[in-house]
């Protein structure tokens, strides 16, 4: 950038001073670093946290408040233990949601730096295809998938992860395009390299800036849609809770007891605005290294 | 930038991607449509009849272009477990999701456009602080959380709003009642849109303004008020219709969810009540009618950007 190399600070290369940039005065990632291990932490130690079974039931403790006779988050309707349904609901739908945004993340780069290295025929074939997928709303086209596989955690975690993979190959292959062109890439094919040897060595680690940061984003938005296709049971299945299928199941009886409604939904939001808060922060941050 | 011939191939071929991806994905899928139909304890012989007669014994390819010739002539099939034509089952569920889409388009472009203009204008005050915090967690709250929060509050305990379906039970359908059940559903579906739209009309003014024609502008005698208002106003609308294209995706999408959440008995609900039950004509048609929409609709929205701004018609030549 030339605006960068004019400041003084950055016009002498210094190998250490951008990785302590990188963590000083970046808010957002922090902020975003702090939630994000507080959830790993509780989805980690779901085991030894959990007061109870969370698939347990009790039907004379039904619907009681917080707090009462240690049910710490109070009981659902069939006397299960909030805080254990939530603790290791959270294990399936942060596994299924960090899986799903991997699959997609990568799937995705590596579509766009195939598209990006070819160019010509692959490229059109790529973007068409991916054309077609973005012909659907995202939520329309995870319930498709799922309709072909059948609902389950597993399913949902393919499904919203293949509708995620034209967004990322898109991103990937406008950026990669650029890469692309530079020299040191015509310096390699001159150099008679192997394709597979310049897509990963060469063109891999200089957008790497990007897809870094769209994977914690991902997750975050991973997080919100498996949760919609278990609202909609064609996620995780009963008696088995995430965080979705526990708002489906509180909708009949949320009159009565609030929290059942509140509890999951307010994680869910704490946990894709942290996960946000960091990719943007990563984002920034490596955006300011260039 | 591509013709709009080519625009409007591609409009055509993503559609027919469409369909073959949906028809080929849940043909490939397991378990059979005649054996979801007649349950476990099927004979071998009926199983073999029901084959025959939905055609599922022909290669998939076969399958398809039978299936391709009806769709064009408007027969899209018979659903499997409502018993019906799926056009017809179609055509009322449209009809329905259409009076909750169309208010909540309308409302999220218009909260949307204005928040964005206002918080853009006054930027840095209050406005455009609580703004931009509201935009924040309108984009962070799940569209069916939202809907539970509306029913839960709105509709539970102040009881102000019915909760659920279109109408009150036992009364005959009139607008009132209508517009009564319309109020949470449409607040739910026009939240999320509303904030995209407002994102980008702020950003779009903000860099409007900062452009040498306004500052032009300023120089020789208008009123900064003046130069935003004549002239960067209208330099934001071509963002901003753009927008209108990926607002209806959260609309189609969010449709799907907040029907679920209000049993409100639209496209979007039926098309999940099929998804589990594996109705797979219904999926079909349900799939490939919302997706149209959502295509023309930013087909539509490219083809106006020449009519909008004359510099984008001459690349068209």
């Amino acid at each position: 950038m030339s605006d960068a190399s004019l400041r003084p600070d950055t016009a002498i290369p210094q190998p250490a001073a951008p990785a302590q940039r990188r963590w000083k005065g970046n808010g957002y990632m922090t902020a975003g670093g702090v939630i994000m291990l507080f959830f790993a932490a509780l989805a980690l130690l779901a085991p030894l946290l959990a007061p109870l079974d969370p698939n347990a039931i009790n039907p004379v403790q039904a619907l009681r408040p917080f707090g009462f006779d240690h049910h710490v988050l109070g009981t659902d309707n069939l006397g299960r233990d909030l805080l254990s349904r939530l603790l290791y609901g959270g294990r399936i739908t942060l596994v299924s949601s960090v899986g799903a945004a991997l699959l997609a993340t990568s799937l995705g780069t590596a579509l766009g730096l195939i598209a990006a290295y070819y160019k010509g025929w692959v490229d059109t074939v790529v973007m068409r295809l991916t054309d077609i997928l973005m012909g659907f709303p995202f939520i329309l086209l995870a319930i498709l998938i799922v309709a072909a596989l059948g609902p389950s955690t597993v399913n949902a975690l393919i499904a919203v992860a293949i509708a995620n993979v034209p967004f990322t190959a898109r991103l990937v292959k406008s950026e990669a395009a650029r890469v692309r062109e530079r020299e040191f890439i015509t310096a390699a094919v001159a150099l008679g390299a192997r394709h597979g040897r310049i897509v990963w060595a060469h063109m891999l680690p200089n957008i790497i800036s990007i897809t870094v940061p769209t994977l914690f984003m991902t997750t975050g938005w991973m997080i919100s849609q498996t949760s919609a296709l278990s609202f909609l049971g064609l996620g995780t299945q009963p008696p088995t809770a995430d965080w979705g299928s526990m708002l489906a199941e509180s909708q009949n009886y949320m009159a009565s007891l609030p929290q059942v409604a509140m509890l999951p939904g307010l994680t869910i939001v704490v946990a894709v605005v942290g996960l946000n808060l960091f990719g943007v922060g990563l984002r920034s941050s490596l955006m300011r290294e260039d | 930038m591509p013709s709009l011939l080519q625009r409007f191939l591609l409009f055509v071929f993503v559609l027919w991607g469409v369909s073959a991806t949906v028809f080929l994905a849940l043909h490939l899928a397991p378990g059979s449509p005649a054996q979801l139909l007649l349950g476990p304890f099927a004979t071998p012989d009926a199983l073999r009849q029901l084959t025959t007669e939905l055609g599922l014994d022909q290669p998939v390819i076969v399958q398809y272009f039978r299936w391709l010739g009806h769709a064009l002539t408007g027969d899209l099939g018979t659903s499997i477990s409502l018993k019906q034509a799926v056009s017809s089952v179609l055509y009322e569920r449209l009809a329905n999701s259409m009076i909750l889409a169309v208010p909540a388009f309308v409302v999220a472009t218009v909260l949307g456009v204005s928040t964005g203009l206002l918080s853009g204008l006054f930027r840095r005050g209050w406005v455009d602080h609580s703004a931009n915090i509201l935009m924040f967690a309108a984009l962070a709250v799940p569209v069916f959380w939202l809907g539970l929060l509306l029913i839960l509050f709105f509709g539970l305990q102040l009881g102000w709003f019915p909760t659920s379906g279109m109408q009150t039970p036992g009364m005959e359908r009139n607008g009132g009642d209508l517009a009564h059940h319309l109020v949470l559903p449409v607040l739910a579906l026009s939240l999320a849109p509303a904030a995209v739209v407002a994102q980008i009309t702020r950003s779009t003014l903000l860099n409007e303004v900062k452009q040498d024609y306004v500052r032009t502008g300023v120089a020789k005698g208008l009123s900064h008020r003046r130069a935003i208002v004549r002239h960067a106003l209208r330099n934001t609308w071509i963002p901003v219709v753009t927008t209108l294209g990926l607002e209806i995706n959260y609309v189609i999408g969010g449709a799907v969810l907040v029907e679920n959440v209000f049993n409100w008995p639209g496209i979007g609900q039926l098309l999940v009540q099929a998804a589990i039950s594996r109705d797979y004509p219904v999926v079909l048609g349900a799939s490939l009618i919302l997706s149209a929409i959502f295509v023309a609709v930013n087909f539509a929205v490219e083809a106006s950007y020449g009519v909008i701004d004359p510099r984008l018609r001459a690349h068209h030549e």
